[in-house]
């Protein structure tokens, strides 16, 4: 069996977000420059080394040579989901079948037995009792709670969704839960937006997220349409407003080389929201749902390609933030270092314990006290004429 | 002539030896001693310690007479399990040939490294092996005293008195127009559509804006509905009539016109569904009595010391393993 064809059988999703890191993309804000991206959203909870070194972080300090930053220029490029889906439209194209067709989820990995315990204001931490209390501003200051696998299934039972997990009906989310559908078509219109029955015009004009799409009719465009609508929020904590949806398209040319591009299509970009310093409460303009469909005008028919949707709400206070401010520690405050000492000392702990909360974001490449929580859906493939996409193991039931 | 060899035999010095012996085996002979179980300061020391490593909490005295008395009870099984040569169990053998291998005793084969272990007496100090046997042990003896199945009136009382844990709460059927957005000219409209509504559900859902999501949803309790909508729409809803367009009432998304279809309220589900579930509930609950029961008869059969000290432990200093290197 060709190698590859293997993968795309038993790997159809990837874990795209989980508490250690997110992996769909890496910009590094202060060098200007990301691991094959200018896309300015991928400093989003990355960290600084490419290993799990940074678990070994014991009162405050960081034990291994191993956890030191890795610079962009060395940092492998397929440890990213989106590079690793170029590569695979690469690969594609010059072996006939592409390995890395993959649809996203995304999960927790926490050891704290808190299944959906993915929110930033009741994160637990790793390791249960261990990681109580202060311990996780000390020594796991760059995780996060962990995202969310969302599958769109027929019906709630094992079968059917076991059935859209292997067709790749899936999108993942960085631990929000916004609603969200994607759909690609050769036809489709911005009236779609308005329709009231939307998700059965996708069904029948067009592939859901996760597919290959239709063989081009004519001498058409790509469209690709998304809608969301904002998480609807819980227990007195309502969701964030949505800021924009984008569309990510990656695909190879005719030397071999890959390119991507991010298209905002609906939504602002510059509508200013931001987070109240005090009360971390969500200030300024947003969208409790959008909608968008979007043609390719750079469409290439005979370049394979493939397009996901990033769904990107407005900022949020990072779970860090809210812990550190909890024990009087405020990122936000021109006081922060000399609140840290005093709270480290009443601790009366081992080692700096509230040192991180004072991280001046300008000095980091990463790190951020507030977040733009997002949702990405698996990816749509579209493979020019004559060139067969890898079936999977779905169609083959 | 019989008679007269049988009279020789009962009078002849080796029969009078015999009889004396064992008139004096009898009379002299101990029973075999008791059993003991000692549980020292120091082991309940050690239990409050291990306790409080595992929940992070500091026994009470209550909780540390329990902790004894588990402790107890486990000793007594392990040695009515050793009685019965439980330790000939293959499960046991097993892990003695393992234990000889990861401490390296010896390079000969799996027997060799059974017999070694044995020879360090791993099978009294193993804890897997112990635990093997308390359960073996616990097996026999609710294999040996089968408990009786309950009959419908076990089943009924049982379901009288948990009735609540078989509760479901109350669900709705609801359709509704959607109005985007938090802006007078949404408020307005959804009052203009409430003030002169059309026949049909289809051509009102159609006069508002569209909702992805679903427009005529299935029954759905509060819960369901305030994932779908909102917590506070949710909780409105479940308060309206059926039968009638309400509103405007808002959502994490804009307001809406709701018509309940359907409403069903909260119910008990019924015995005849639930019945198997009690049924186990109610058998596991008996044995876990007769195993009681059986215990505390086997526990007449030891001598039992307890270390008489007190059992409040917060004046122990406890072992603080909360900065371990461990990831």
């Amino acid at each position: 069996m060709k190698s590859g064809i293997i993968e795309s059988i038993f790997e159809p999703l990837v874990e795209l977000v989980q508490h250690k890191a997110a992996s769909e993309c890496r910009y590094d804000r202060l060098a200007g420059r990301g691991v094959q991206t200018q896309d300015e959203l991928c400093d989003f909870e990355q960290a600084v080394a490419d290993n799990l070194s940074m678990l070994g972080t014991v009162y405050g300090k960081v034990m291994t040579e191993t956890a030191k930053p890795v610079p962009v220029e060395e940092y492998a490029p397929r440890n990213m989901v989106r590079n690793a889906l170029k590569d695979g439209l690469k690969l594609g194209q010059e072996t006939g079948v592409n390995p890395f067709k993959m649809g996203f989820i995304a999960s927790t990995d926490t050891h704290s037995a808190t299944p959906g315990g993915a929110e930033e204001d009741n994160y637990t931490g790793h390791l249960g009792k261990r990681d109580a209390g202060y311990r996780n501003v000390q020594d796991h200051f760059f995780d996060n709670p962990g995202g969310h696998a969302v599958v769109w299934a027929e019906e709630n039972s094992r079968d059917s969704i076991f059935n859209a997990l292997r067709n790749r009906e899936t999108y993942a989310t960085s631990g929000t839960r916004p609603i969200v559908r994607f759909f690609a078509g050769w036809d489709f219109t911005p009236e779609m937006c308005g329709s009231f029955d939307l998700v059965q015009q996708g069904y029948n004009r067009g592939v859901p997220m996760g597919s290959d799409m239709k063989p081009r009719p004519g001498s058409e465009a790509p469209t690709i349409l998304i809608t969301a609508l904002k998480d609807p929020g819980i227990y007195g904590h309502p969701g964030t407003d949505l800021q924009r949806l984008q569309v990510i398209k990656g695909w190879v040319d005719e030397n071999g080389k890959t390119h991507e591009k991010v298209i905002d299509i609906a939504g602002d970009p510059n509508n200013g929201a931001t987070v109240n310093k005090n009360t971390c409460a969500p200030e300024g303009q947003g969208y409790t749902s959008l909608c968008g469909v979007w043609q390719d005008p750079e469409f290439d028919p005979e370049q394979p390609a493939f397009y996901y949707a990033r769904v990107v709400e407005n900022p949020s206070c990072r779970w860090s933030t809210l812990q550190c401010k909890s024990y009087g520690v405020d990122p936000f405050s021109p006081q922060c270092e000399a609140q840290a000492a005093e709270q480290t000392e009443n601790m009366d702990g081992m080692g700096d314990i509230f040192g991180r909360c004072c991280i001046d974001p300008e000095t980091e490449p990463f790190y951020s006290p507030t977040i733009q929580e997002r949702a990405w859906t698996s990816p749509v493939w579209y493979t020019p004429e004559g060139k067969e996409p890898i079936k999977t193991a779905s169609t083959e039931r | 002539m019989i008679r007269r060899i049988g009279r020789r035999l009962l009078l002849s010095p080796l029969m009078h030896c015999l009889w004396l012996g064992l008139t004096l085996l009898w009379v002299t002979a101990e029973p075999e001693p008791a059993p003991m179980i000692a549980i020292s300061e120091q082991q309940i020391k050690d239990l409050q310690v291990q306790w409080q490593l595992q929940t992070g909490r500091v026994p009470d005295s209550q909780q540390t007479e329990r902790l004894i008395a588990v402790s107890i009870e486990h000793e007594i099984l392990f040695q009515e399990a050793m009685n019965r040569r439980f330790d000939q169990l293959p499960v046991v053998k097993t892990r003695l040939q393992q234990l000889g291998g990861f401490l390296k005793l010896t390079d000969g084969d799996a027997s060799d490294r059974e017999r070694e272990a044995l020879k360090l007496g791993l099978d009294q100090t193993d804890p897997l092996i112990r635990r093997y046997l308390i359960s073996a042990m616990q097996e026999v003896i609710a294999a040996e005293s089968p408990v009786e199945e309950p009959d419908q009136i076990a089943l009924e009382a049982y379901y009288q008195n948990h009735k609540e844990q078989y509760r479901q709460p109350a669900t709705v059927k609801v359709s509704h127009v959607f109005f985007g957005g938090f802006g007078q000219q949404g408020l307005n409209r959804a009052n203009g559509l409430l003030s002169s509504m059309p026949a049909s559900t289809n051509e009102a859902i159609q006069s508002g804006d569209p909702f992805f999501h679903g427009h005529q949803l299935p029954l759905l309790n509060e819960q369901q509905l305030a994932k779908k909508l909102g917590q506070e729409f949710a909780r409105q809803v479940m308060t309206l009539e059926s039968g009638q367009w309400h509103g405007p009432v808002a959502s994490s998304y804009g307001y809406h016109l709701v018509m309940i279809e359907e409403k069903q309220q909260g119910l008990y589900r019924p015995l005849a569904e639930v019945a198997e579930n009690i049924r186990s509930l109610i058998l596991r609950d008996r044995r876990l009595s007769m195993l009681d029961q059986e215990i505390e008869a086997m526990k007449r059969n030891y001598i039992i010391e307890i270390a008489d000290v007190s059992l409040d432990a917060s004046t122990i200093t406890f072992p603080d393993f909360s900065r371990s290197q461990t990831l």
